[in-house]
């Protein structure tokens, strides 16, 4: 749209202003001021047209030519199209107004249009009928530059309009996906539980597991600690194999029990499935202890491995495996011991 | 000395309950370990009657802002073999401690069962490397570290995990003895690495004696 309009302003200025300058030459007071004002506007028109910017010094440079350049022409010829410089000033008004609020752009063209009838007035020449004539003259000179600068403004606004509408939806997009993975990692988490806590909460209410018995006691804590580590492991923490198995830990505490827990070596982190089989055994075992316990963590640059050493029966040993995290029983004489390794780069261990 | 009299140390610690109970042990101990003071700062050590301990335990956190270091390298600097005792099981504060020339680092966790053999052994002169700081060194990813090979830091690991040498025997199908000898040769590495010190001079050159290291080795 601003291409079309400089468009428009050259060939006002070429096929308009120019012809219009050579051949009423004769009108003219000072043919000369006329010429200088056309190279300046001629150069503006560059200008903008090479730089594609706007300017308040360059409006001020339009405005005054405009007005020399009528300044110039014989006041009895006022009335009648004596040069472009109008023509022109207001196109590339227009131009330099770009993106402005349009009644800047209407005070820039009223002043324009006011210009012509004002120095017939100081000439002494401002008799009704001429007057009326210089308006209806001056009116389609204006008239079009300024429909033009009404529709550019009309246009920005819809196009602001529309990027926030975009911009909504896009928002409305983003929360909806984001809703979608937060309810699939909850039904995820969910069926985790559903595997051991459902079972168990079952097995209470319906009466056919006895809460007096340690086994079913053993089970509860296990599935406290359970809960109790995935809730942590939606925290945001920089460490979070620690934050969970603090959570284990924590849940262990409560019941009485002493545990001491070391950890050596610089943070690093596993992906969640390997922090849960690397916190499993920890607490499988601190869930069965007695009274104390002490959980190590040990991490290398290729390695973390995590100990747990309990009084706890060795039936609560966990499965010794070797999946994703190896499992291995210590073999401690008169204790529970249990490791879980972890290797970075995925190899067996 | 320490063969003609038994051992003697000086308690270093702002908490009562603790001297009170390191007073307790040493005397249980046998050989009984004499007390020669106790004091709630590291003047105690440089003073009559402290001043003449074969080992000073210390209390890294007393009443100052951050740990003691100064009172440990000042004490370290002079040759007097200083047994660590904190609550803090932190790593770099264990490395840390060896740096500025420890004879060990123990936690108050680990205490009981390793506190007076921890004050023989600096008596002495001779490595003890408790589990704490056996994990400290295992997992050393600092820049300046000694390097060790992977059955070191296997056993240095087991035992920071274990807390049992019989367990950590029966992991790595060792004896023992050889444990010991893995764990005093990695805290030998580390007497040698690092800042000079008298204490840790005093370590290398019993450990060269003992022939636990050659000096090839290091």
């Amino acid at each position: 749209m601003r291409l079309a309009t400089l468009v428009i302003t050259v060939t006002v200025l070429f096929g308009l202003y120019l012809p219009m300058l050579v051949t009423n030459t004769w009108m003219y007071r000072s043919p000369a001021v006329e010429a200088v004002v056309f190279v300046v506007l001629a150069g503006v028109t560059a200008v903008i047209g090479a730089t594609n910017r706007t300017s308040r010094v360059l409006l001020v440079v339009v405005f005054v030519g405009a007005v020399v350049a009528t300044a110039a022409v014989e006041p009895r010829h006022l009335v009648g199209s004596p040069h472009g410089a109008d023509d022109l000033s207001a196109w590339l008004g227009v131009l330099l107004l770009w993106g402005r609020p349009i009644h800047v752009l209407v005070g820039y063209l009223a002043a324009g249009y006011a210009v012509a009838p004002l120095q017939l007035w100081s000439a002494g020449l401002a008799e009704p009928e001429a007057l009326a004539r210089l308006a209806i003259s001056n009116f389609s000179v204006f008239g079009l530059p300024f429909a033009v600068g009404v529709a550019v403004s009309a246009l920005r606004r819809m196009v602001v309009t529309a990027t926030r509408i975009a911009d909504e939806q896009e928002r409305h997009r983003t929360a909806e996906v984001m809703a979608e993975q937060l309810h699939a990692d909850r039904q995820q988490r969910y069926a985790g539980l559903t595997a051991t806590t459902v079972p168990l909460l079952a097995g209470l209410s319906g009466g056919g597991l006895d809460p007096a018995d340690d086994g079913v006691r053993q089970r509860c804590a296990a599935e406290a600690a359970r809960m109790r580590r995935l809730l942590a492991e939606h925290d945001d923490t920089p460490d979070p194999l620690l934050h969970e198995l603090r959570a284990c830990i924590e849940v262990a505490e409560r019941r009485g029990l002493v545990v001491r827990f070391a950890v050596m070596g610089a943070c690093s982190v596993p992906p969640l499935g390997a922090r849960r089989a690397l916190t499993e055994p920890v607490l499988a075992v601190l869930s069965a202890a007695r009274s104390s316990a002490r959980v190590t963590v040990a991490r290398r640059a290729s390695t973390v491995t995590v100990s747990v050493v309990a009084d706890a029966p060795a039936s609560a040993a966990p499965n010794e495996g070797k999946g994703l995290v190896s499992v291995t029983r210590l073999p401690c004489a008169d204790r529970l011991g249990v490791r879980a390794i972890w290797h970075h780069t995925g190899e067996p261990a | 000395m320490a063969s003609h009299r038994g051992t003697s140390v000086i308690i270093v610690d702002d908490h009562p309950a603790i001297l009170a109970g390191v007073s307790a042990w040493c005397a249980a101990a046998d050989p009984p370990i004499s007390v020669l003071g106790r004091g709630p700062d590291a003047g105690a050590a440089w003073h009559d009657p402290g001043r003449a301990a074969d080992v000073v335990v210390l209390d890294l956190y007393l009443t100052g802002p951050g740990p003691g270091y100064g009172d440990l390298r000042r004490l370290a600097d002079s040759g007097r073999p200083v047994v660590v005792y904190t609550m803090r099981e932190d790593q770099d504060i264990a490395l840390t401690c060896l740096e500025l020339g420890a004879a060990t680092y123990l936690t108050k966790a680990e205490g009981e069962a390793h506190l007076i053999e921890a004050i023989r052994a600096a008596a002495r002169h001779v490595p003890y490397v408790p589990p704490i700081l056996a994990g400290a060194m295992g997992t050393d990813s600092r820049s300046g570290r000694p390097r060790l090979t992977p059955r070191e830091v296997d056993v240095l690991l087991e035992w920071f995990q274990c807390e049992s040498k019989d367990t950590v025997s029966k992991v790595l199908n060792l004896s023992v003895n050889t444990i010991n000898c893995y764990l005093d040769r990695v805290r030998i590495k580390y007497a040698n690495a690092g800042r000079p010190a008298r204490t840790k001079a005093t370590l290398v050159a019993r450990a060269i004696q003992d022939g636990l290291v050659s000096l090839d080795e290091l």
